[in-house]
């Protein structure tokens, strides 16, 4: 019984902290949104959009193989 | 006793069970005609240029691939007279057909059309080569081919110098049109890129840098917006590949066969040309020899 006065309370209190935390992300906010972005994240997706860039350019070496003859 | 054979009887039923799936799974495997390194060939394919370096590149694999067979045959023949090279020879005159398909396709349709017939074209190709090498394979020993390898392997294909810069033209259009594109959505006017792209001063990696050392000049504000709008381009250009790869992956083997019997019908018409030609020349000796005792 003694015990489950100090967890009913730390329970409201995580609850609390949680529900701060949440309105303090703006409404609409998502991964692609810049406000929210933290550096790192935007790096992550700097990388990404040059690794889509990359792989739409041709290195002009590149040969296509139909596979060995003999 | 009766447990061995019970035994046996359940290892023959399993094996019953699992060995047609496994060789379906195997034919699913093999009978995928847009295989990882396609795909990835097609990304390129969204731009006109892109889809005329992919169909040369095409042409060039294909080209090579007769002279090599070519090459292999005349080897066969002054080695190995007794061997009959018809088939083979059969292959090479199919690879021929293949390559006058490459060389008259439209690389200035839509997405969907220029993928397909790149997919088919090639699929073609990978097919004949394999069927020219199994065929050679079956023939030989592993020593003769790998004397036969030795021998072919250094050959140097001066006719394809010319395809290459074709190709290498069409390469510089396509990454500067792609880099143009990437600019514009960065809100950046570097014309001095684009132009080192076209000029073939820049590769891959540099261009890359490039962007990226673009990308970090930006303000934050600037950079986001850039990263997104470039995010957006990726992901748009992404479903158009991947559309243009399902569509021709649907209805392939109706394909295969129409260009099987066009194939056939062009053969034919070779072969009655060949005739003409022959019953031609054959009058024409026996004109000659009729007018003057076998001399012209």
């Amino acid at each position: 019984m003694n015990v489950k006065i100090p967890l009913l309370a730390f329970a409201l209190i995580a609850m609390v902290i949680a529900s701060g935390c949440v309105s303090e992300v703006p409404d609409g906010a998502g991964p692609g949104d810049g406000e929210t972005l933290t550096d790192a994240e935007l790096a992550a997706q700097q990388q990404e959009v040059l690794d889509d860039l990359d792989s739409d350019l041709i290195d002009e070496n590149e040969e296509i193989d139909i596979g060995d003859l003999i | 006793m009766n447990k061995r054979l019970a035994a046996s009887l359940s290892v023959m039923l399993i094996s019953m069970l699992i060995l047609p799936s496994f060789a379906l799974s195997q034919d699913d495997a093999g009978d995928d005609v847009v295989d990882e390194k396609t795909g990835e060939e097609i990304k390129a394919m969204v731009t006109s240029q892109g889809a005329k370096a992919r169909m040369l590149q095409l042409e060039r694999a294909v080209s090579r691939g007769v002279l090599m067979a070519q090459a292999i045959i005349d080897d066969i023949e002054e080695t190995n007279e007794s061997f009959d090279t018809a088939d083979l020879e059969l292959i090479v005159e199919e690879m021929e057909l293949l390559l006058d398909e490459i060389n008259s396709s439209d690389t200035e349709g839509t997405t969907d059309e220029v993928v397909q017939q790149f997919v088919d074209l090639k699929k073609d190709g990978i097919d004949l080569a394999q069927r020219f090498r199994e065929d050679a394979r079956n023939a030989f020993g592993a020593e003769e081919l790998a004397q036969i390898r030795n021998r072919v392997r250094n050959m140097t294909h001066d006719e394809l110098a010319e395809l290459g810069e074709r190709i290498r033209n069409a390469i510089r259009e396509h990454n500067a049109e792609r880099i143009q594109n990437a600019l514009r959505s960065m809100n950046q006017n570097r014309q001095d890129i684009v132009n080192q792209v076209r000029n073939g001063n820049m590769s891959k990696e540099d261009i890359r840098n490039q962007i990226g050392n673009a990308l970090g000049t930006m303000s934050r504000e600037e950079r986001v917006e850039a990263i997104r709008n470039m995010a957006q381009n990726a992901t748009q250009l992404r479903e158009r590949v991947n559309a243009a790869i399902e569509k021709a992956r649907e209805q392939y083997q109706e394909r295969m066969e129409t260009r099987l019997e066009q194939r056939i019908n062009r053969m034919e018409n070779i072969t009655s040309s060949i005739s003409q030609r022959q019953s031609y020349l054959e009058s024409r000796l026996q004109n000659i020899t009729n007018r003057g005792g076998g001399t012209a």
